[in-house]
């Protein structure tokens, strides 16, 4: 079938989605849309659900209700592995790479297990993708050390490079920044760029709200569970409850 | 690349050496016992390690041996099946229980799972002991005749050799798969991450059910050899811990990640025990399996064949 003709106009659905965790509500109702090739930010204090979100959409938590339509497919409840061969990566807040793998390694399983997995024909491909994947990066010159010999920054990249790796539609980037430094940054966001260009839609939990301003068409801001705002950066950000909940009241955006 | 060819040819090669020793009759038949046992333990901890490298441990694997020692011989002994479909049947037992396992205890890990394992060898211990009728109860099942054999392999302790030896070269085939194979990249990934694991796109219960069907399905082909060269199952004895522990040490021993690692511990150790243990301290032979088991996670936790890299 061709897919790309297909395509319904909402790219990603959440419909009402209602999540539970230790009896309490963490996720009231929430639903948004994003569209083919967006980049969308999620923005929020610590415990708005942003996470939470992102596992839901990647099958590691079910939705007590709502549901989860990807290209027109219902993907709520669906186990993580399909999903991510349906075409959804992501990366955890958490890096969690293979440790007992080398970098090259770890890319090279999600190769393997991934998105369009067996098109790879033969060994040197995959390995050869592998180290470009890497080269793109930035962690062409680790690809033989240990996953678990890595700095926190470059298990994040890892991290990027896995899910890259899995020939993803869209990919979910937790917390790509944090704890980067500000050239790591730069490059970071040149990555981004990058990957959308190449026809990736992107959604993306973040802390650095100079960087979300500026890479994402579309901000959503959460608190406890809600959606409090969403629209455009500028509109998003000036908005009284955004600076309320996140930014406190003092701060505004520094441009 | 020659070279690595040749590499690759040189393990079926040493494997048919070993195999046809079973056929030369001037082999000494105390000789040949220790091997074929140490064969036969080696082969248990090798379908072992197979559902051990999906990250998880079992205690429970005598179980699996107990359940094809039964199969094997009721089937044998009360339906006169033919020795290959008596071996199928009591695998096939095995694999039904591990059905059950997995219909259970399939999302319990770390210590919980191998408390649970653990404790479900007494399921069908219990049930052997009471169904008198069909199972004799805990007098077990006595003279265990095997047919002769459709294929041209020698009698008596010279066969057992032989099958013990061909069943091992089949599961170290298996575990070579599931350390270097592409699943078996899905299950490195598994042990050192499951999350991660599901994420790139790897079926991680799928493969950890597979491992255990595999696995479990070896165990009760163990179990069955067993019973025929023993000649007799008793539940005490084919449920007992020795057969869910030894398959732990012999692996962890010889190195869980290593192709060879269970078989060459299994081997090493038998010889150990039966060579040197048992004539010095016929009491207490067995000390040898927890004193390795002690000193390997002491000094060498990922087995003696991770010895060289280490030091």
């Amino acid at each position: 079938m061709e897919k790309n003709r297909l395509i319904p106009s909402p790219y990603l659905t959440l419909e009402s989605i209602v999540v539970e965790r230790n009896r309490q509500i963490v996720i009231r109702g929430l639903s948004f849309t994003l569209k083919r090739q967006e980049i969308v930010s999620i923005i929020g204090p610590n415990g708005a659900g942003k996470s939470t979100i992102f596992d839901v959409i990647t099958g590691f938590l079910k939705p007590l209700s709502g549901r989860v339509l990807f290209r027109g497919i219902d993907i709520t409840g669906w186990d993580p592995y399909k999903i991510c061969r349906l075409g959804i990566a992501r990366t955890f807040q958490i890096a969690r790479p293979f440790v007992s793998m080398t970098t090259l390694e770890n890319v090279v399983v999600a190769l393997m297990f991934g998105h369009k997995r067996i098109k790879l024909q033969s060994k040197d491909r995959i390995y050869e993708r592998a180290r470009e994947i890497l080269e793109m990066v930035g962690l062409g010159h680790k690809s033989r050390t240990l996953a678990r010999c890595l700095t926190l920054s470059e298990q994040r990249r890892l991290e990027v490079a896995r899910a890259v790796a899995t020939d993803p539609e869209m990919l979910l980037l937790d917390e790509f920044a944090a704890g980067l430094s500000p050239k790591a940054i730069e490059s970071a966001i040149t990555l981004i760029e990058r990957l959308r260009r190449e026809g990736l839609t992107l959604l993306i939990i973040d802390h650095f709200l100079n960087v979300t301003a500026r890479i994402s068409d579309r901000i959503i801001a959460l608190d406890q569970g809600e959606i409090v705002a969403s629209g455009s950066p500028e509109e998003v950000l000036q908005n009284p409850l955004v600076a309320a909940s996140y930014l406190g009241d003092n701060l505004t955006l520094e441009e | 690349m020659n070279k690595s060819r040749l590499f690759k040819l040189l393990p079926p090669l040493v494997w048919l050496i070993i195999l046809s020793l079973g056929w030369i009759h001037k082999i000494p038949e105390s000789f040949l016992s220790v091997l074929t046992t140490a064969f036969l333990y080696g082969a248990m901890a090798t379908a072992w390690n197979i559902h051990a490298l999906s990250g998880v441990t079992s205690l429970g694997h005598a179980a699996f041996f107990g359940l094809g020692a039964y199969g094997f011989a009721l089937a044998i002994s009360k339906h006169g099946f033919p020795f290959w479909t008596g071996l199928l049947a009591g695998a096939c037992c095995a694999v039904i229980y591990a059905l059950l396992w997995i219909l259970s205890i399939d999302k319990l890990r770390h210590g919980s799972f191998v408390l649970a394992t653990f404790v479900s060898v007494e399921i069908p211990r219990v049930i052997i002991e009471n169904v008198e009728t069909i199972t004799n109860g805990s007098a077990g099942i006595m003279n265990i005749r095997v047919p002769n054999l459709p294929i041209p392999i020698p009698t008596g302790l010279q066969g057992w050799y032989v099958i013990t030896v061909a069943l091992t070269g089949i599961l170290l085939w298996l575990h070579h798969k599931a350390l270097f194979s592409r699943w078996g990249w899905g299950l490195k990934a598994i042990r050192d991450n499951e999350r991660a694991a599901l994420a790139v796109g790897v079926p991680v219960d799928f493969l950890r059910r597979l491992t255990l069907l595999l696995s479990s399905f070896f165990m009760g082909v163990c179990g069955g050899i067993y019973a025929s060269i023993i000649g007799f199952v008793e539940p005490s004895v084919v449920f007992g811990l020795h057969f869910s522990a030894i398959p732990l040490v012999f692996s962890l021993f010889g190195g869980k990640e290593n192709a060879w690692g269970p078989l060459l511990g299994a081997i090493i150790l038998c010889s150990l025990d039966q060579l040197i243990m048992v004539p010095l301290f016929p009491e207490a032979h067995r000390a040898i399996y927890g004193i390795s088991l002690f000193l390997t996670l002491w000094f060498l936790p990922k087995g003696i064949l991770a010895w060289k890299k280490t030091g």
